[in-house]
Protein backbone atom coordinates (compact mmCIF):
# COMPACT_ATOMS: atom_id res chain seq x y z
CA UNK A 1 0.00 0.00 0.00
CA UNK A 2 1.34 3.47 -0.95
CA UNK A 3 -0.30 6.30 0.55
CA UNK A 4 0.03 9.81 0.05
CA UNK A 5 -1.22 13.61 1.71
CA UNK A 6 -2.16 16.38 0.18
CA UNK A 7 -3.50 19.57 2.49
CA UNK A 8 -6.60 21.44 1.48
CA UNK A 9 -6.67 24.50 4.04
CA UNK A 10 -5.98 24.07 7.39
CA UNK A 11 -7.68 21.69 8.84
CA UNK A 12 -9.06 19.50 5.65
CA UNK A 13 -6.57 16.82 3.46
CA UNK A 14 -6.55 14.54 1.07
CA UNK A 15 -5.46 11.24 1.61
CA UNK A 16 -4.37 9.20 -1.65
CA UNK A 17 -4.22 5.27 -1.50
CA UNK A 18 -2.86 2.96 -3.59
CA UNK A 19 -2.63 -0.84 -3.50
CA UNK A 20 -4.92 -3.15 -1.67
CA UNK A 21 -6.00 -2.73 1.66
CA UNK A 22 -6.06 -5.98 3.71
CA UNK A 23 -5.14 -7.86 6.43
CA UNK A 24 -1.54 -6.94 5.61
CA UNK A 25 -1.87 -2.83 5.34
CA UNK A 26 -4.88 -2.55 7.70
CA UNK A 27 -2.72 -1.43 11.06
CA UNK A 28 -0.77 0.72 8.42
CA UNK A 29 -3.58 2.40 7.44
CA UNK A 30 -5.19 3.00 10.62
CA UNK A 31 -2.17 4.24 12.82
CA UNK A 32 -1.74 7.08 9.51
CA UNK A 33 -5.25 7.84 9.82
CA UNK A 34 -5.31 8.85 13.39
CA UNK A 35 -2.13 10.35 13.27
CA UNK A 36 -3.16 12.35 10.67
CA UNK A 37 -6.26 13.49 12.72
CA UNK A 38 -3.58 13.60 15.80
CA UNK A 39 -1.58 16.38 14.10
CA UNK A 40 -4.94 18.41 13.11
CA UNK A 41 -6.26 17.30 9.97
CA UNK A 42 -9.62 16.11 10.99
CA UNK A 43 -11.31 17.17 7.83
CA UNK A 44 -9.96 13.88 5.52
CA UNK A 45 -11.12 12.58 2.50
CA UNK A 46 -9.73 8.85 1.20
CA UNK A 47 -9.29 8.72 -2.66
CA UNK A 48 -9.84 5.33 -3.31
CA UNK A 49 -9.09 4.78 -6.89
CA UNK A 50 -5.98 3.16 -6.63
CA UNK A 51 -7.58 1.03 -4.09
CA UNK A 52 -8.37 -2.91 -6.03
CA UNK A 53 -9.25 -4.52 -3.17
CA UNK A 54 -10.69 -3.61 0.81
CA UNK A 55 -11.46 -6.60 3.21
CA UNK A 56 -12.76 -6.39 6.78
CA UNK A 57 -9.85 -5.44 8.14
CA UNK A 58 -9.10 -2.40 5.45
CA UNK A 59 -12.88 -1.52 6.38
CA UNK A 60 -12.05 -2.16 10.08
CA UNK A 61 -8.69 0.44 9.60
CA UNK A 62 -11.25 3.25 7.66
CA UNK A 63 -13.71 3.24 10.26
CA UNK A 64 -10.89 3.87 13.01
CA UNK A 65 -10.05 7.02 10.92
CA UNK A 66 -13.93 7.96 10.87
CA UNK A 67 -14.02 7.61 14.11
CA UNK A 68 -11.07 9.64 15.62
CA UNK A 69 -11.92 12.17 12.84
CA UNK A 70 -15.68 12.21 14.51
CA UNK A 71 -14.18 12.79 17.99
CA UNK A 72 -12.26 15.36 16.86
CA UNK A 73 -15.04 17.55 15.25
CA UNK A 74 -14.61 16.35 11.75
CA UNK A 75 -15.57 13.67 9.09
CA UNK A 76 -13.89 11.30 7.10
CA UNK A 77 -15.12 10.51 3.87
CA UNK A 78 -14.20 8.13 0.82
CA UNK A 79 -13.84 9.17 -3.08
CA UNK A 80 -13.75 7.26 -6.49
CA UNK A 81 -13.91 3.97 -4.34
CA UNK A 82 -14.42 1.12 -7.31
CA UNK A 83 -16.67 -1.35 -8.06
CA UNK A 84 -15.46 -3.66 -5.20
CA UNK A 85 -15.29 -1.50 -2.11
CA UNK A 86 -19.03 -0.29 -3.25
CA UNK A 87 -20.02 -4.04 -2.95
CA UNK A 88 -18.05 -4.58 0.77
CA UNK A 89 -19.38 -1.16 1.69
CA UNK A 90 -22.84 -2.32 1.09
CA UNK A 91 -22.97 -5.68 2.34
CA UNK A 92 -21.73 -4.57 5.14
CA UNK A 93 -24.20 -1.78 5.63
CA UNK A 94 -20.91 0.13 6.28
CA UNK A 95 -22.33 2.71 3.30
CA UNK A 96 -24.74 4.06 5.83
CA UNK A 97 -21.77 5.56 7.46
CA UNK A 98 -19.01 5.76 4.65
CA UNK A 99 -21.30 7.44 1.99
CA UNK A 100 -19.29 6.76 -1.02
CA UNK A 101 -18.86 10.03 -2.90
CA UNK A 102 -17.80 9.72 -7.18
CA UNK A 103 -14.82 12.30 -7.32
CA UNK A 104 -12.73 14.14 -4.71
CA UNK A 105 -14.25 17.39 -5.19
CA UNK A 106 -17.74 16.40 -4.61
CA UNK A 107 -15.88 14.72 -0.98
CA UNK A 108 -14.70 18.12 -0.40
CA UNK A 109 -18.12 20.33 -0.85
CA UNK A 110 -18.58 21.73 2.87
CA UNK A 111 -15.35 21.09 4.38
CA UNK A 112 -13.74 24.20 4.41
CA UNK B 1 -22.96 -28.02 -10.60
CA UNK B 2 -20.37 -30.67 -12.26
CA UNK B 3 -17.84 -30.39 -15.18
CA UNK B 4 -16.03 -27.31 -14.87
CA UNK B 5 -15.68 -24.84 -17.64
CA UNK B 6 -12.01 -23.56 -16.47
CA UNK B 7 -10.27 -23.93 -13.18
CA UNK B 8 -7.14 -22.75 -11.64
CA UNK B 9 -5.40 -23.75 -8.68
CA UNK B 10 -2.97 -22.39 -6.41
CA UNK B 11 -1.09 -22.70 -3.54
CA UNK B 12 0.17 -19.75 -1.32
CA UNK B 13 1.62 -19.55 1.97
CA UNK B 14 -0.43 -19.40 5.41
CA UNK B 15 1.48 -15.61 5.97
CA UNK B 16 0.42 -12.14 5.31
CA UNK B 17 2.50 -11.95 1.94
CA UNK B 18 0.54 -14.72 0.64
CA UNK B 19 -2.50 -12.62 -0.13
CA UNK B 20 -0.56 -11.78 -2.91
CA UNK B 21 -1.01 -14.88 -4.81
CA UNK B 22 -4.57 -15.44 -3.74
CA UNK B 23 -5.31 -12.74 -5.78
CA UNK B 24 -2.73 -13.26 -8.47
CA UNK B 25 -4.64 -16.57 -8.87
CA UNK B 26 -8.15 -14.78 -8.88
CA UNK B 27 -6.90 -12.58 -11.50
CA UNK B 28 -5.29 -15.63 -13.55
CA UNK B 29 -9.28 -17.18 -12.60
CA UNK B 30 -11.47 -14.46 -14.23
CA UNK B 31 -8.91 -13.82 -17.15
CA UNK B 32 -8.85 -17.81 -18.15
CA UNK B 33 -12.63 -17.54 -17.94
CA UNK B 34 -12.77 -14.60 -20.48
CA UNK B 35 -10.73 -16.18 -22.67
CA UNK B 36 -12.60 -19.55 -22.73
CA UNK B 37 -15.78 -17.70 -23.74
CA UNK B 38 -17.22 -18.03 -19.87
CA UNK B 39 -16.69 -14.55 -18.52
CA UNK B 40 -17.93 -13.59 -15.28
CA UNK B 41 -20.02 -10.58 -14.67
CA UNK B 42 -18.10 -7.59 -12.28
CA UNK B 43 -21.30 -8.26 -9.69
CA UNK B 44 -20.55 -12.11 -9.66
CA UNK B 45 -16.75 -11.29 -10.18
CA UNK B 46 -16.18 -9.05 -7.14
CA UNK B 47 -18.58 -10.81 -4.78
CA UNK B 48 -16.12 -14.02 -4.97
CA UNK B 49 -12.94 -11.89 -4.56
CA UNK B 50 -14.69 -10.19 -1.73
CA UNK B 51 -15.45 -13.31 -0.22
CA UNK B 52 -12.20 -15.57 -1.18
CA UNK B 53 -10.17 -12.74 0.58
CA UNK B 54 -12.19 -12.72 3.48
CA UNK B 55 -11.73 -16.59 4.02
CA UNK B 56 -8.19 -16.64 2.80
CA UNK B 57 -7.66 -13.59 5.79
CA UNK B 58 -9.65 -15.76 8.26
CA UNK B 59 -7.34 -18.83 7.29
CA UNK B 60 -3.86 -16.76 7.71
CA UNK B 61 -4.85 -14.76 10.57
CA UNK B 62 -7.00 -17.40 12.46
CA UNK B 63 -6.65 -20.86 11.36
CA UNK B 64 -2.66 -21.05 10.79
CA UNK B 65 -1.38 -17.71 13.18
CA UNK B 66 0.56 -20.60 14.84
CA UNK B 67 2.12 -22.41 11.57
CA UNK B 68 3.66 -19.99 9.75
CA UNK B 69 5.58 -22.67 7.49
CA UNK B 70 1.80 -23.88 6.61
CA UNK B 71 0.34 -23.55 2.63
CA UNK B 72 -3.02 -22.91 1.90
CA UNK B 73 -4.52 -24.34 -1.44
CA UNK B 74 -7.04 -22.58 -3.56
CA UNK B 75 -9.00 -24.15 -6.03
CA UNK B 76 -11.24 -21.64 -8.35
CA UNK B 77 -13.30 -23.11 -10.79
CA UNK B 78 -16.02 -21.52 -13.36
CA UNK B 79 -19.15 -23.71 -13.93
CA UNK B 80 -22.26 -23.22 -16.72
CA UNK B 81 -24.30 -21.69 -13.45
CA UNK B 82 -21.93 -20.70 -10.96
CA UNK B 83 -18.49 -19.80 -9.72
CA UNK B 84 -16.80 -21.48 -7.33
CA UNK B 85 -13.43 -21.19 -4.76
CA UNK B 86 -12.21 -24.01 -2.35
CA UNK B 87 -9.28 -23.73 0.78
CA UNK B 88 -7.82 -26.47 2.49
CA UNK B 89 -5.66 -25.72 4.87
CA UNK B 90 -4.05 -27.46 8.01
CA UNK B 91 -4.84 -24.97 10.67
CA UNK B 92 -6.81 -25.43 13.40
CA UNK B 93 -10.14 -25.93 13.56
CA UNK B 94 -12.72 -23.08 12.99
CA UNK B 95 -16.30 -22.34 13.92
CA UNK B 96 -19.07 -22.30 11.99
CA UNK B 97 -20.03 -18.72 10.67
CA UNK B 98 -22.17 -16.99 13.23
CA UNK B 99 -25.80 -15.43 11.58
CA UNK B 100 -26.26 -13.44 9.08
CA UNK B 101 -26.22 -9.82 11.12
CA UNK B 102 -23.51 -8.06 10.31
CA UNK B 103 -22.59 -5.35 12.96
CA UNK B 104 -21.82 -1.66 11.63
CA UNK B 105 -18.25 -1.66 12.93
CA UNK B 106 -16.12 -4.91 11.84
CA UNK B 107 -14.33 -6.92 14.29
CA UNK B 108 -13.45 -10.06 15.00
CA UNK B 109 -15.24 -12.56 13.17
CA UNK B 110 -17.12 -10.32 10.42
CA UNK B 111 -14.95 -11.54 7.89
CA UNK B 112 -17.00 -14.52 7.74
CA UNK B 113 -20.35 -13.01 7.96
CA UNK B 114 -19.39 -10.79 4.75
CA UNK B 115 -18.26 -14.16 2.91
CA UNK B 116 -21.37 -15.79 3.92
CA UNK B 117 -23.32 -12.85 2.59
CA UNK B 118 -21.17 -12.31 -0.81
CA UNK B 119 -22.49 -15.79 -1.88
CA UNK B 120 -25.18 -18.04 -2.25
CA UNK B 121 -23.31 -21.00 -0.34
CA UNK B 122 -20.57 -20.92 2.44
CA UNK B 123 -19.69 -24.27 3.56
CA UNK B 124 -17.22 -25.70 5.98
CA UNK B 125 -15.53 -29.13 7.14
CA UNK B 126 -12.85 -30.51 8.92
CA UNK B 127 -11.29 -33.77 8.24
CA UNK B 128 -8.14 -35.52 8.89
CA UNK B 129 -6.73 -32.26 10.06
CA UNK B 130 -7.85 -30.28 7.33
CA UNK B 131 -10.12 -27.11 7.13
CA UNK B 132 -12.07 -27.20 4.29
CA UNK B 133 -13.73 -24.39 2.83
CA UNK B 134 -16.58 -24.27 -0.04
CA UNK B 135 -17.89 -20.83 -1.65
CA UNK B 136 -20.29 -20.90 -4.31
CA UNK B 137 -21.55 -17.84 -6.10
CA UNK B 138 -24.53 -18.31 -8.79
CA UNK B 139 -23.84 -16.73 -11.66
CA UNK B 140 -26.86 -14.12 -12.16
CA UNK B 141 -27.49 -12.91 -15.45
CA UNK B 142 -26.71 -9.23 -17.09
Amino acid sequence: MELAFEAHGNSTGVVVIHGRLDLMTAVELKTRLEGLVDEGWSRLVLDLDGVQFIDSSGLGAMIAGLRAARVAGGDCRIARAGEQIQHILHVSTLDRVLTPYGTVEEALVGYE
Amino acid sequence: MNDPLVGVTARFPARPEGLDDLHEALDRFFLAAERAGASVRAGDRVALVTAAGEIAANIVAHACRELPDAEVLVALSRGHDHIEARFEDPGIPCGEPEADRVDPVPHLGIGLNLARLCVDALEYARTFGTNHWRLVRLTREA
